[in-house]
């Protein structure tokens, strides 16, 4: 997962280095993912998120499901 | 005492370290801040390298990753809570101020020009959205740990 100046810069990017798979986030977007990812991954009682939990967090923030589904 | 509660010791003790010393630990410093051998603190980080609760040294168990802290140094510089710390990539680097629970600043380059670039986090979440900063995946969430080090 890479940042870029802007959205242009990631497509010519893209181009240029022809990932297996591509989604652009908003970094506002990227900031709520990780967040919801991460903010609890030093607390005790952590562990992983099931597939299900995963995905609503996707949905939640609105994310493409054709992209983001794990099953 | 079962396997279980071994492996959630050792990983309050992983993240006690990262908190408190801003270290991710080797196996041998967890052994010791848990008084507990070696080769049970090994068994148990080889169940959590099994189970992708972190990223290994390529063929070790030592944690390369517990992410979203990576023992660096990496392309991705984060400031927070007093300290610097290395991301894995740009979704672990916006993750470490989320995860302290504190604001950060997240310094990189854009991928296509290598101008540098810096976002603020704060403590909520919240981002400086004046910016037309984006990230990209570049592999998709299912296929992230059929080579992790790729991803």
């Amino acid at each position: 997962m890479l940042l870029f100046r802007s959205e242009e810069h990631a497509e010519r990017w893209r181009e240029r280095t022809k990932p297996p798979a591509s989604a652009i986030l908003k970094i506002e977007e990227a900031t709520a993912l990780a967040r919801a990812w991460y903010k609890d991954k030093l607390d005790p009682d952590w562990r992983r998120f099931t597939t299900e939990e995963a995905e609503t967090i996707f949905d939640d923030l609105g994310l493409d499901p054709e992209f983001w589904q794990l099953g | 005492m079962p396997a279980a509660e071994v492996d959630r010791e050792v990983r309050i003790a992983i993240a006690r370290s990262i908190k408190a010393r801003g270290r991710i630990p080797t196996i041998a410093a967890v052994a010791s801040d848990l008084g507990k051998d070696v080769a049970s603190v090994d068994a148990s980080f080889a169940r959590m390298i099994e189970g992708h609760v972190f990223v290994p040294r390529k063929d070790s168990h030592e944690i390369y990753a517990y992410d979203p802290f990576c023992v660096g140094p990496t392309d991705f510089f984060v400031s927070s809570a007093g300290r610097v710390w290395f991301g894995i990539c740009a979704w672990d680097a916006l993750g470490i101020p989320a995860a302290l629970g504190e604001a950060g600043i997240i310094e990189t380059h854009c991928a296509d020009c290598n101008e540098s670039l810096v976002v603020e986090v704060d403590a909520d979440g919240g981002t400086d959205v004046q910016t037309w900063t984006v990230m990209q995946v570049g592999v998709r969430p299912r296929d992230f740990w059929k080579d992790i080090y790729f991803t």
